[in-house]
């Protein structure tokens, strides 16, 4: 490991700069600010999968009192757009519009309804007469493939879409050598498919919108999002407004892992008022939030690897279909991930072939969450690793020893694939993998435990691991930049656009300034998120926050140390290249120090006066991945088919962990998050496409009575090109638990599970398959 | 009051379930909270206010003390403890949800009712139940318990998916043992999905019996038979068989062990 | 119908829809730090104490708050002090987006004060009713775990 700096605040816990206002109830989230005459809308949502909406008449709800607008498709703009909130152009379709004369699935938009109270919005819903033209529904990737099926965007004003006649929203085919020769030439292959589910993010605050117009008019809008900025360009573009017409500002926001990395209510909210000069209140119900917000793209993954007698890969190949639901939003990006963040890992087989295609269907939508293809990709990678560890007898942690990708080393993969279109060559240059593995092994027990089979009663027991990669932004894309300027006490506001879902940004980001500007995080005054004051930033998503929006920050923050420089040296009597900043103080090569304070009341007010500030961006030149070993017990009930996930251990390699409580809570919570995808978490459809279970009640999350004991251990690296060391740490984790889990039910039982989630019955139906 | 109110009235205890199931047609709440009805009394057996809340079931010595500690054991895994608090035993007995877990535990033990209709009078849990399927809806004053007997002993089973979730399958079972015989049995799965009822078929096989390995793996494979399982959305008919042979089986042998055999 | 009832320490006498449930009023009355997560007792985000016990607001009738004390995350502070379990809550990392926290919060203080030393098995029943998909739960329990230690040490004990 390269050896890193000694850091003064970088690598503390540190509290967050936010935390007291969430601590104490303080009302910043979006629906906590109320205004007078607000109105609230509701939103009319189909009742079929598919079908054409041959007549509205909104006339009736329109006359009820306390109506204030009604909107359908005949009253608003027909702009063909993405929701997905990515950086433009977009790689996303223009499939939706505002509102359509058609619809896609159980709950796509119908019409709209802005009234006084939510209660009377809902009533003049019922109001609204609707006359549709049924289609036949497409419930499956195999019935949207199928030959004649329906074509369910058969508009001609939509573009980008691979080939809109066979529902097919992306199609990607990319090869390196030939795995065909590479197979022959393995002496053992192993080929598995895997499927996974519906499921959703499920974000304690749903979504949820406020807009208004300021006292200049402005349209304004206060939500609950990842891309504020991408969020005000689509709203202005689907509106038809000029951009500097629109504020967005995200304020605290309750969770978000990816659903909100999309523009789903601001350009109803943004409309209602701009047409009434009233403020505008829209929140998702949570079964609301199920059915019509974003969920998981729902993929079948065939992975299939060739190796040598010694263990080495010799070809990998992965399939991937992904069901994209009625709208493209993120279909081609997380297909594309799928192969992009999971092929590299295993850089010694020289022939690799990754193809797939993105299909739309009539059901509830897809979009980005977190992991974005990788999770359902490595279930098929890190599970027929494991069975051919099996079938080389080597054991499962030395085969990935022998194939995975170390620091000095590059796939051609990194450049062939990247988000959408071609990606970037790289170089691995921090990689902590094989510590990784070491701790992690020797934490869960594997030499005691693996191959054992404990039992106590109908229990038993097991252990299974997997690895992998993730990537830290999407480089030579993603841009975020950072303004810092100082006050005369020695404090700075540091503005940054980078968006702070709970995860901690404003908090790292400070640390980051801070550690450059030799003072306190309490001295580093954040204000992030607003697009009228803080400097672009493409949000967050694809891990990019501290180690783009990071070096944003400190490049930004070096700027404006240069300055305080200029401004101490002659008061110092030393070169600027001389001095150092440490303890809110310019320090000479003499040791004299002057207070930053002074400094800046000198810049400020006595000689040769001026703003000390500077503004500074960074468009990553790589995507330097962080690194994971997962292992963990558990115990399944041979009588019922139960799992308990017992222990789980995560050994994370992010580079330098700016905040180490911060970084571990990115891990807890995104390994939680996988082992209820792994186990309870299914949106169930049924046979007309409707989501069945759209509540809390009947999709069940992980609660505090269903996690295992959970060792999360920071296995430090120093990335060279990331700030202080940084990579990126808020997405790998999800990525763990299917496939360590599915590993560890089969050192348990002898089964294999191919389908996600590991419910009792799929458990105990396998085990009673290999028994029979 | 709910005389005056007319039938649209509906009673409530903590008002969680004529909220979440859309009691639509209620017209008026008359919160029966505000009379006293929240009590735990050891008197032989155990009597339970209508308005108790499960937290307070929980919290009282003499629940805690009723039969070796089933009904903490039982009550302090359903739903939340926020709900808990909220929650009456009356209120969840007048739902009468299927997956309810005190249901079958209730009607194991053999519960009675105290109920109010005009006038006050004792009925049995089950025929409450019965009569409440046919639609009629007595308040609940009071829940009875009887009197613990030698040699008895009771067991709770519940599959669930999460830990904060109502159950897929739940089995009670309730048994009088005497010298490894049985002289009483009372075995009731609910959530089939269907709501909890006494399996009398099973019962008749296990009485005047030794309580063995060979009894129990015939009374379970009894229940699988005995019980209308059904496809829903948490659970196949064929596996809640599985769970409902699972489940009895494991009670059952609870049961033997606390009377010393096995 | 009119009720009246205690909220964080001040007495209100507040009109009401008898439909009404705690939540709606409390949030119309300007609490804001009581969370809409999803109206169906499900997540726990809504959790107030009502006469000392931690309930969802979502699930109480309003009515039903008559003549009672009402606490909420904002009710916790004491002369700019926080709780302990708020502090520990801050230092533990056991607030990311903070949206399930002042339920959370409500749910340990609650747990506390009828069982002031809960064992970790415990901490993971008492707030078994508050849903978080941020932190993963590991830093909350040992949250209320430091509250607990901070409680011996001479905190405040409530």
């Amino acid at each position: 490991m390269t050896s890193r700096p000694e850091f003064s605040v970088v690598g503390k816990r540190e509290r967050k700069v936010d935390g007291r206002a969430l601590a104490t109830g303080k009302p910043v989230f979006v629906a906590d600010l109320r205004l007078p005459d607000t109105l609230h809308v509701k939103i009319l949502g189909s009742p079929h999968a598919h079908a054409r909406i041959v007549r509205i008449d909104t006339s009736a709800a329109e006359a009820m009192p306390g109506v204030a607008c009604v909107l359908t498709h005949e009253n608003t703009p027909p702009t063909r757009h993405t929701t997905a909130g990515q950086g433009f152009p977009e790689p996303s379709p223009y499939d939706a519009r505002m509102f359509e004369n058609k619809v896609r699935f159980i709950g796509d938009r119908v019409a709209a309804v802005a009234a006084e109270s939510e209660a009377i919005a809902l009533e003049a819903l019922k109001a609204i007469e609707v006359e549709y033209e049924e289609l036949e529904p497409v419930l499956s990737i195999d019935d949207a493939l199928r030959e004649g099926a329906p074509v369910i965007h058969d508009e001609a004003d939509s573009t980008g879409i691979y080939d809109a006649a066979r529902n097919i929203v992306a199609d990607v085919d990319i090869d390196v050598g030939d795995v065909s020769a590479g197979f022959a030439g393995s002496d053992v292959v192993v080929e598995s498919t895997c499927e996974t589910q519906y499921a959703q993010h499920t974000p304690i605050e749903t979504h949820v919108v406020l807009s208004y117009l300021d006292d200049a008019g402005r349209l304004v809008l206060r939500t609950s999002t990842q891309v504020p900025f991408h969020a005000r360009r689509i709203v202005a573009q689907t509106l038809g407004i000029p951009i500097r017409d629109i504020r967005v500002i995200k304020p605290r926001i309750g969770g978000a892992f990816g659903t909100k990395q999309e523009v789903l209510l601001e350009d109803i909210a943004g409309l209602v008022t701009l047409r009434t000069g009233r403020p505008t209140l829209i929140r998702l119900t949570r079964k609301e939030e199920f059915v019509a917000a974003r969920t998981r793209h729902p993929m079948r993954v065939r992975v299939k690897l060739g190796a040598g007698g010694d263990g080495v890969l010799r070809a990998i190949e992965m399939e991937a279909v992904s069901n994209t639901g009625a709208y493209g939003a993120h279909g081609l990006t997380v297909l594309a991930n799928t192969g992009s963040k999971t092929l590299p890992l295993y850089n010694k087989a020289p022939n690799a072939h990754f193809f797939g295609q993105a299909v739309y269907t009539t059901l509830p939508v897809p979009g980005a969450y977190r992991g974005y293809g990788a999770t359902q990709g490595y279930f098929p990678l890190e599970t027929a690793m494991d069975e051919l560890a099996e079938r080389l007898g080597i054991d499962p942690i030395e085969l990935r020893r022998l194939n995975h990708i170390r620091v000095g080393e590059g796939s051609p993969i990194f450049e062939k694939l990247g988000e959408g279109r071609e990606g970037v060559e790289q170089t691995v240059k921090s990689c902590e993998l094989e510590r990784c593995l070491e701790i992690g092994a020797e934490r869960i027990g594997w030499a005691e435990k693996r191959g054992k089979r404990l039992r106590d009663g109908p229990w038993v027991r097991g252990v299974g691991m997997s690895i992998m990669m993730q990537g830290s932004g999407i480089p030579m894309i993603d841009m975020a930049a950072a303004t810092i300027k100082m006050n005369e006490d020695g404090s700075f506001n540091l503005l940054v656009g980078a968006t702070d879902l709970g995860t901690g940004s404003d908090t790292i980001l400070a640390q980051i300034a801070a550690e450059v500007l030799g003072v306190p995080v309490e001295w580093i005054l954040v204000a992030s998120s607003d697009t009228d004051f803080t400097p672009f930033d493409v949000g967050a998503y694809a891990s990019s926050t501290t180690y783009v929006s990071g070096t944003a920050v400190q490049r930004a923050a070096e700027k404006v140390r240069d300055q305080i420089f200029a401004v101490a040296a002659p008061f110092l009597g030393a070169e600027a290249g001389a001095l150092h900043l440490a303890d809110g103080a310019v320090v000479g090569p003499s040791g004299r120090t002057m207070m930053l304070a002074d400094a800046c009341v000198r810049a400020m007010y006595e000689s040769d006066q001026f703003q000390i500030a500077a503004t500074a961006s960074c468009v990553p030149a790589e995507s330097p991945p962080p690194f994971l070993a997962n292992f963990a017990e558990v115990a399944v009930d041979t009588e019922t088919g139960g799992v308990k996930v017992l222990h789980y251990v995560a050994a994370v390699d992010c580079g330098v962990a700016i905040n180490p409580t911060l970084a571990e809570g990115q891990m807890e919570g995104a390994l939680v998050n996988g082992i209820g995808y792994a186990l309870t978490e299914e949106m169930q459809i049924s046979s007309r496409g409707r989501v069945r279970n759209p509540s809390l009640f009947d999709y069940k999350i992980p609660g505090m009575l269903d996690i295992p004991r959970l060792d999360v251990v920071l296995v430090e690296s120093y990335e060279p090109t990331g700030p202080m060391g940084a990579k990126s740490v808020g997405e790998i984790g999800i990525n763990g638990p299917i496939p360590t889990i599915a590993n560890a039910i089969y050192d348990a039982v002898g089964v294999r599970l191919k389908e996600t989630p590991f419910t009792p019955e799929r458990v105990l139906a396998a085990i009673q398959a290999v028994e029979g | 009051m709910l005389a005056e109110r007319g039938k649209a009235a509906r009673a409530v205890g903590g008002g969680i379930d004529v909220h979440l199931f859309r009691v639509q047609e209620a017209s008026a709440l008359v919160d029966l909270t505000s009379i006293d009805l929240a009590y735990v009394r050891a008197d032989g057996g155990l009597a339970i206010g209508a308005t108790t809340t499960f937290t307070e079931i929980l919290e009282s010595s003499e629940g805690a003390a009723y039969l070796g500690g089933i009904l903490v054991e039982v009550l302090e895994q359903v739903a939340s403890p926020l709900q808990r608090n909220q929650g009456t035993i009356g209120g969840t007995i007048g739902s009468a949800h299927p997956w309810s877990d005190v249901i079958p535990l209730l009607l194991v033990l053999d519960a009675e009712l105290t109920v109010y209709d005009g006038q006050e009078r004792q009925t049995p849990l089950a025929r409450y139940l019965s009569d409440r399927s046919t639609g009629a809806r007595p308040l609940i004053v009071e829940i009875r318990l009887p009197a613990a007997s030698r040699g008895d002993g009771c067991a709770f089973e519940a599959f669930t998916t999460t830990g904060f979730d109502v159950a897929i399958l739940n089995c009670a079972a309730y048994a009088v043992l005497d010298g490894g015989r049985c002289e009483i049995a009372r075995v009731a799965v609910g959530g089939t999905p269907a709501l909890a009822g006494r399996l009398f078929a099973v019962e008749e096989m296990l009485v005047d019996a030794p309580l063995d390995e060979a009894a129990i793996e015939r009374a379970a494979e009894k229940t699988a038979e005995a019980i209308d399982a059904r496809d829903d959305r948490r659970a196949t008919a064929d596996y809640r068989r599985t769970l409902a042979r699972v489940g009895v089986t494991r009670c059952l042998r609870r049961i033997a062990q606390q009377g010393g055999i096995g | 119908m009119t009720i009246t009832l205690t909220i964080n320490g001040t007495r209100r006498t507040v009109d009401i829809d008898p439909g009404e449930k705690l939540l709606d009023l409390l949030r119309r009355e300007g609490v804001m730090g009581v969370k809409v997560g999803c109206g169906s007792g499900d997540c726990g985000a809504c959790a107030v104490l009502v006469d000392g016990r931690a309930v969802n607001s979502c699930l109480l009738y309003a009515a039903k708050a008559d003549g009672a004390e009402v606490v909420t995350i904002e009710g916790l502070e004491r002369d700019g002090a926080l709780h302990p379990v708020q502090e520990a809550f801050l230092d533990e990392g056991g607030i990311q987006c903070g949206y399930c926290t002042p339920g959370m919060v409500i749910s340990a203080v609650d747990l506390l004060s009828r069982n002031p030393d809960p064992t970790e098995d415990e901490i993971r029943q008492g707030l078994s009713g508050n849903l978080c998909r941020c932190t993963g739960y590991t830093k909350q329990i040992q949250a209320v775990r430091k509250a607990v230690e901070r409680g011996r040490g001479g905190g405040r004990d409530d």
